[in-house]
């Protein structure tokens, strides 16, 4: 312990002063360089601004590349599509207005294409359709439908595929119902009227729920 | 012999002497009881067991509470102290009204025991750097508003009316803890909003209170110092205002990790923000070499010069470590290791405590008028210098090591904690010097404060038996 | 002067990082999976609420994160099944996808046939195959360690958090990612062993157990139903049992809520594909 008698003039001590030496360049360079990359760096993944944007994404833009398809059935649909034109224009026609001169009914504003379950139209398409049908208050003399699904090329499995992805194009397309139909819900369907002889009537088909 | 009140401390000094005890005598007891924890917070890794089943020192209380006892128990009120002194010195004015601003101080110190309380019985807060319960918090900020007002009262009034760059520091430091300290406070934990937004504030505050609160209020001591201990002018009255406006700039937007869970302007930002500190940390360094270096080599070769000069070069170190951390392709490997905790050590103990040690040991003379004898000041040094130094390298390394290992999804998870351990072992001796340091600076203030009031309370039972004898004549 | 270029400097950082955080973020309310629809995140149970404050006051946090990083996203295509004419089917992908001409056949469906560069080109091949008679699908796969460690399935956004009382990233990993906890280790008894001697199921851990949250307690007649299954090392004396207190059961209940992997807008993945299940309706005659 020292007492600090002896040190009486440090302790009036004058308070440090301060130069004038200018900031030198090479600091203010380094700034803006840095200031520059900074700028140039935020461009590139700041994803200006953007509460949406995470790393590793840049921008919206490339946020939107890796978005999964919103509709997943879009695919399935697009085969139906070319399923229907091959197979169901002739009489229905692209535009689903069908032919009424020759009986055939047409799709759209159909009560058969827009009732709830698809079970009706994968067996009518399946084993075809024979007599007079209503469609939308007005009776079509159709003849006969030909038994469309069960012609279709491939096995029970894949027969089941293609009515599936007709009834999802016909049901998305004419009647605007969402989702699509699934191939193993067709293929238990077709299994349930494996037996059935010949054509379906209306009458038939308006007990399927 | 006894020691005798030297008549030497003029009134300004006087002035601050009742604040400036309560403040730093009990900050040196938070800073041992901090080291404490610190280490058996590190025991956690030499053997998990070993405190596991006193739930106080687990590492997730104990790690808080050494958090929590170096900001708010010992950094806060040295640097706020070392802060009013400057002030009074510096503006030539007595400082206003020191009996409230002691109150404020017993009041802050009381705060802090209730946070320690809370914090250790399960009450923190969770966020990091804020560890305190919200009661604590409200005791905190009231303390620190009553120190404050008079803080800004006597710069105002000051007599000097030229400011020198120490006083830029005081009240940047000043303004900064009330606003980043009321605003987290508020929107954490009085009515917390909601989501990651919490995250993103608790990020925004543990950036500004790390990367500007602490510079600022540690430069002040430094560029106060350093000329005074030198025996030179500051090298430049621009440097400094440059790198007081720089770090206010860049450093209040550092703090992100860029990988956070935020979107991406907010990491890129941020990252950016902490490569332009590298700015401001060439300045310092520049104004410290030049300031320190050449002819006029200080008569008092004490310690303190060392430490306030150590601290600023580590400011730097801690500084440049940290903005190639931000930068993200280095970021992807040290985020998450022990990298990030040897920067912040880097910080806390390599140059924030060393510039405290600093202050305190050169104003705590100066307003008591007792002498705090070198070899001790040297003593310390040379424990907290190799300390802090042995505590933050192998954490860097370490931590390298482990997060090369994290990145490397093949590498399983435990051989990347395994990579680490030696090196946080050699830290933990590193951490034990520091807690030896300070407890001799603990013992040194403590000492000091107990010499005076003996001497104090000597001095006038000496005066009062003096006047016994005349008063029993008349 | 030098007041105002402080308060300047703090007023423009508080705004960006305070301000427009909460108004980016701060009303972020569930939102709607992609393409599921289905509402996220869920709001939590009670127990799992109170075992967030438990998680809070122990200090998890400071060794165990819970944000997962993502350094890339793949879209990946993959042939499920090649149909009756596989000719076809590789034609179309040739002509689609000409990168993938290496492919020589179509056995050993499914098939990953490769990396494309979105999913608009993904869509594009899937489309194409469909055409052909074949069956094809996407996957959206985020990349980077965390995601090759299953520590979780995509990046953390914002969404995640939303109902966490106290959010809590984390900055260490001296413990595993946290953030799908209940994903990686869905049963609770796992978890009451691994906080009561994390040795018991995890050989190398180095967590400290966590035994102040259970109950050591004297064997009555019947052995509690809840008591931990411990041999060997970690047994309690005999004639004692090992209960966790309600403390030890509602954090668990929390880290099995911890599950991050729902896909949306701002990180998308295809999720895990569910178990499946035979939900074909019976046609009745």
């Amino acid at each position: 312990m020292k007492t600090d008698a002896s040190n009486k003039s440090d302790r009036a001590e004058a308070e440090p002063t301060v130069a004038m030496a200018p900031i030198p360049v090479w600091l203010m360079a380094a700034l803006l360089v840095l200031l520059y990359f900074g700028a140039w760096y935020f461009d590139l993944y700041g994803g200006w601004f953007d509460a949406k944007v995470y790393a590793p994404y840049r921008s919206i833009p490339d946020l939107a590349r890796y978005q999964p398809n919103s509709d997943p059935d879009a695919n399935f649909i697009a085969f139906g599509k070319k399923l229907y034109a091959a197979n169901c224009a002739v009489c229905h026609m692209d535009t689903g207005v069908g032919n009424p001169a020759n009986g055939c009914p047409p799709l759209i504003d159909s009560e058969w294409v827009g009732h709830e379950t698809p079970d009706r139209m994968i067996m009518l398409i399946s084993k075809g359709l024979t007599g007079p049908i209503t469609v939308n208050g007005k009776v079509y003399n159709t003849g006969t439908m030909l038994a469309v699904g069960d012609s279709l090329p491939g096995d029970e499995k894949e027969k089941s595929t293609q009515i599936a992805a007709i009834a999802s194009y016909v049901r998305r397309h004419f009647a605007d119902l969402p989702g699509s139909v699934k191939p193993a819900h067709a293929e238990a369907v077709r299994t349930s009227i494996k037996d059935h002889p010949g054509n379906f009537t209306p009458e038939q088909l308006l007990k399927v729920p | 012999m006894t020691a005798t009140i030297s008549p030497v401390p003029g009134p300004i000094d006087r002035s601050c002497r009742l604040p400036l005890f309560a403040l730093f005598g009990c900050a040196a007891g938070w800073l041992v009881l901090s080291s404490i924890f610190g280490l058996a917070a590190a025991m956690t890794f030499h053997n998990p067991s070993l405190l596991a089943n006193c739930p106080m020192f687990t590492l997730g209380r104990a790690y808080p509470t050494w958090a929590y006892l170096f900001i708010y128990g010992f950094g806060v009120p040295t640097a706020w102290g070392a802060g009013l002194w400057l002030m009074a010195r510096l503006g030539r004015i007595k400082a206003m009204n020191p009996i409230l601003i002691t109150v404020g101080a017993k009041l802050w110190h009381v705060g802090v025991l209730v946070g320690l309380i809370g914090i250790l019985s399960g009450d923190n807060s969770g966020f990091e750097w804020l560890e305190l319960p919200r009661y604590a918090a409200v005791i905190l900020f009231l303390a620190f508003m009553l120190m404050t007002v008079w803080l800004f009262m006597t710069c105002s009034w000051r007599t000097e009316p030229n400011l020198y760059p120490s006083q830029w520091f005081v009240l940047g430091a000043a303004f900064w803890f009330i606003w980043i300290f009321s605003t987290s406070v508020f929107l954490l934990q009085m009515h917390p909003v909601r989501g990651v937004v919490q995250a993103a504030i608790a990020w925004w505050f543990a950036g500004n209170l790390l990367n500007v609160w602490l510079t600022l209020a540690g430069l002040a001591v430094t560029v106060y110092v350093l000329p005074k201990l030198a025996g030179k002018p500051l090298h430049s009255y621009y440097l400094a205002l440059f790198i007081f406006v720089t770090v206010a700039l860049f450093g209040s937007w550092t703090g992100l990790p860029v990988h956070a869970p935020l979107p991406a302007w907010m990491g890129i930002f941020s990252s950016t923000a902490a490569a332009l500190m590298i700015v401001p940390a060439l300045a310092l360094g520049l104004l410290v070499v030049k300031t320190t270096s050449g002819e006029g080599q200080p008569a008092c070769m004490g310690g303190v010069l060392y430490f306030a000069k150590f601290g600023a070069f580590m400011l730097v170190l801690a500084t440049l470590v940290s903005a190639v951390a931000a930068c993200p392709v280095v970021a992807r490997t040290t985020d998450f290791t022990w990298f990030t905790e040897g920067q912040i050590m880097l910080r806390l103990y390599g140059f924030f405590a060393m510039t405290m040690f600093a202050a305190v040991y050169h104003i705590l003379p100066r307003v008591s008028g007792l002498e705090i004898s070198l070899r001790r000041i040297r003593m310390h040094f040379w424990l907290a210098m190799p300390g802090s130094l042995l505590l933050a390298l192998p954490l860097l390394v370490g931590g390298v090591r482990q997060g090369l290992r994290l990145a490397d999804a093949t590498v399983p998870f435990a051989a990347t904690a395994q990579a680490a351990v030696l090196w946080v072992r050699i830290s933990t001796l590193g951490e034990t010097l520091i807690a030896l340091g300070t407890l001799i600076f603990c013992v040194n203030v403590g000492w000091l404060i107990l010499t005076y009031y003996r001497t104090l309370l000597k001095q006038q039972v000496t005066e009062a038996l003096a006047l016994q004898p005349v008063e029993v004549k008349s | 002067m030098v007041f105002l270029t402080a308060f300047v400097a703090l007023a423009i950082s508080w705004s960006g990082f305070v301000l427009v955080t909460q108004l980016q973020l701060g009303r972020v309310d569930q939102a709607k999976t992609i393409p599921a629809g289905e509402a996220y995140p869920l709001a939590r149970s009670g127990q799992a609420m109170q075992g967030a404050e438990v998680y809070r006051s122990l200090g998890c946090v400071y060794c165990h994160s819970r944000q997962i990083n993502q350094q890339g996203t793949t879209v990946e295509v993959t042939l499920v099944n090649a149909g009756t004419n596989s000719a076809n089917v590789l034609g179309a992908i040739r002509t689609v996808a000409p990168q993938f001409g290496q492919i020589e056949s179509l056995a050993n469906v499914p098939k990953v046939l490769g990396q494309v560069a979105d999913t608009a080109a993904a869509d594009s091949l899937v489309t194409a195959i469909s055409e052909a008679g074949g069956q094809a699908m996407v996957e959206i796969l985020p990349s980077g360690p965390d995601i090759s460690r299953h520590w979780g399935t995509r990046r953390s956004v914002a969404q995640d958090y939303i109902y966490d009382p106290v959010v809590q990233p984390g900055v260490r990993r001296f413990g595993p990612d946290l953030t799908d906890a209940g994903r990686m280790h869905p049963d609770a008894q796992w978890q009451l062993l691994h906080l009561y001697a994390p040795k018991t199921v995890v050989k190398d851990s180095t967590m400290p157990g966590h035994r102040f949250l259970f109950e050591q307690r004297k064997l009555g007649r019947n052995p509690t139903p809840e008591a931990l299954p411990l041999a060997g090392d970690f047994a309690p004396p005999a004639g004692y049992e090992i209960v966790p207190t309600e403390a030890a059961r509602s954090l668990v209940a929390y880290l099995l809520s911890l599950r991050a992997d729902a896909p949306l807008y701002e990180s998308p993945v295809t999720p895990p594909v569910p178990p499946a299940t035979n939900d074909v309706a019976v046609v009745t005659k």
